[in-house]
């Protein structure tokens, strides 16, 4: 899977279920060794690193499920992002500055983070993973599980995220708020890259693209095959 | 004044300390050696409550970490006559190394594999005690000499008293300090979520061996001051059963809080001395109060303590400290402490 994620942009990779999407980021933060082939960050090779290693060069993930402590506040919990990567005497102002962006959360800055809402619980991930002020942003499928009206919501975090100039890499499902926000999307199937291009390409052969999302049309590849041809 | 507050007052501790040396003048011997035994296991039951119940490993080897700290103390002053104040900072040292390296085996063992594994450490240290017999003399026990202070002999409880009691407050106080810096976080953070633990950039190997060290050091030091409290060290106290009492004493006092190891190392030390009385009935009914414990108190005394507003709340993160400061102690309704998995 050859991929590439601009500064400053954000990039999309798109695929139905086992396609490899999560695994590609797993990958890129040291969770899952590689075994072929390379990542490689700011002129750095990044395979053979633990994942502290890759998120002391700045790159921070949001993982799937939100995957947050439970049993401590939203505070907390952000706070516990910025442990190695800020340092003491800017932690408040930082972690002000981020609930700033998040006004639901800091309605609820002292509740348990196993109390909140699926649409907060992904706002307070983000929010975590921000608090270390990442040179990439991971986002394993944010709007998985969530309500669509939480979903839109999200995708507009998101969205604000891109126009503050933060570099995105994320990983979705929901074609939708791919196209809304990605500047540049991939198309995974089989652990293979099968389609990539400016968002814009992809808006203008809709069909196209929902017939890759809904895969089992092999017969679209050799049309795809004609299209990069062209 | 609501009595949770009595304890976040920055002269309750002074104040427990001048109180226990005044209790010490006006007790009998009896209860001076219960009260330095209570003491010990305040030490040793830190040291389990740092890996069990902070970093959430199930890691059952402080009973062999407690022997070999009580055996390095006994067997230096009567082997080697090294002194108490020399072998008792040696004997937590080397449960430190050896809880490194014991803590290795981790990085790759979880939950019921990594007890089995502690459990098995335990249970061989407990073997080479009884069975090494040139080096600890097996069952007959090694003899503890008494130490020596500035000329003055402490080889009474009451003089014991004095050196467990500053210990025991000193090594309180250093968890206290670790647990709040970025130690404790990181720990807390692991056993919360290692998943997430390791996307926030914590390295879970490096922080996971540290509180098996820091955890081998508190049962070492226990270890120590378990040999001066008893000056009497056998195999037989370091048994299967005593892994159980730390266990119990975790569990019972609340995962995850040090208050909790101070409350369990009181009530499951004071309890077969209450129950004394009730002779062949002692074991039946320590039974059924542990199991109705943990029934009533699922988070374990000092949990229940706080939730009824006894006890403070212990503040996961503290850079959050202000904050906690602005509302009193006083947690909001839905912001349980949390526990171990």
């Amino acid at each position: 899977m050859r991929l590439g994620v601009e500064k400053g942009r954000v990039t999309a990779l798109l695929g139905g279920n086992g396609c490899g999407k999560s695994s590609t980021l797993k990958c890129v933060v040291g969770m899952l060794g590689v075994t072929g082939g390379s990542i490689r960050f700011e002129d750095e090779t990044i395979e053979n690193l633990k994942p502290h290693q890759i998120f002391a060069r700045g790159i921070a993930m949001v993982p799937q499920h939100r995957e947050l402590f439970a049993g401590m506040t939203t505070a907390e919990n952000i706070l516990i992002g910025g442990m190695t990567r800020c340092p003491k005497r800017e932690r408040k102002g930082r972690l002000a500055g981020i609930l700033e962006h998040f006004p639901r959360l800091q309605d609820r800055v002292k509740s348990r983070a196993g109390n909140l809402s699926g649409g907060e619980q992904q706002m307070l991930a983000t929010a975590r993973a921000l608090m270390s002020e990442p040179k990439l942003l991971l986002m394993d499928e944010p709007t998985a599980g969530l309500a669509p009206v939480v979903i839109d919501e999200i995708a507009q975090i998101v969205a604000e995220l891109k126009a503050r100039g933060e570099t995105i890499f994320i990983v979705e499902q929901n074609v939708r708020v791919a196209l809304r926000v990605a500047d540049y999307v991939y198309v995974a199937r089989q652990g293979r890259v099968v389609m990539q291009g400016a968002v814009d390409e992809f808006r203008d052969d809709h069909q196209l693209f929902l017939e890759y999302m809904g895969q089992g049309k092999d017969a679209l590849i050799s049309q795809h095959a004609h299209r990069s041809h062209r | 004044m609501e009595i949770h507050r009595l304890f976040t007052n920055r002269l309750f501790t002074p104040a427990l300390f001048v109180a226990l040396c005044l209790v010490s003048t006006a007790t009998n011997p009896y209860l001076q050696y219960l009260l330095n035994l209570i003491l010990v296991y305040v030490v040793v039951a830190v040291g389990q409550m740092i890996i069990l119940g902070f970093a959430g490993q199930f890691a059952f080897a402080n009973a062999a970490f407690m022997g070999i700290g009580a055996y390095t103390v006994a067997l230096l002053g009567s082997h080697f006559g090294i002194s108490y104040w020399v072998s008792l900072p040696a004997a937590g040292v080397l449960c430190a190394i050896v809880g490194c390296i014991v803590g290795l085996p981790a990085l790759r063992l979880r939950r019921v594999y990594l007890g089995l594994m502690t459990m098995g450490f335990a249970e061989l240290c407990y073997w080479l005690f009884l069975h090494w017999r040139d080096l600890t003399l097996g069952t007959d026990g090694v003899k503890v000499e008494a130490p020596t202070f500035f000329g003055i002999r402490l080889d009474t409880d009451d003089a014991a008293f004095f050196v467990i009691v500053i210990a025991t407050f000193a090594m309180v106080l250093l968890a206290k300090a670790i647990l709040a810096s970025r130690y404790g976080r990181a720990f807390i953070a692991i056993r919360e979520n290692e998943l997430v633990a390791r996307c926030n950039g914590i390295n879970v190997p490096l922080y996971k061996t540290l509180a098996f060290t820091l955890s081998g050091f508190y049962a070492g030091i226990g270890g120590g001051l378990f040999a001066l409290a008893v000056r009497f060290v056998a195999p037989d106290t370091f048994n299967l059963l005593q892994v159980v009492l730390h266990f119990a004493i975790v569990m019972v006092g609340g995962v995850g809080t040090l208050s909790g190891a101070l409350l369990g190392a009181l009530f499951l030390t004071m309890l077969p001395e209450v129950l004394r009385g009730t002779q062949a009935a002692q074991e039946m009914m320590y039974g059924v109060l542990l199991v109705g414990v943990i029934v009533f108190m699922p988070k374990g005394v000092a949990g229940y303590l706080i939730e009824r507003r006894i006890l403070p709340p212990e503040v996961l993160v503290h850079g959050w400290r202000e904050e906690v400061r602005e509302r009193d102690g006083i947690p909001q309704a839905d912001a349980k402490p949390s526990t171990a998995e």
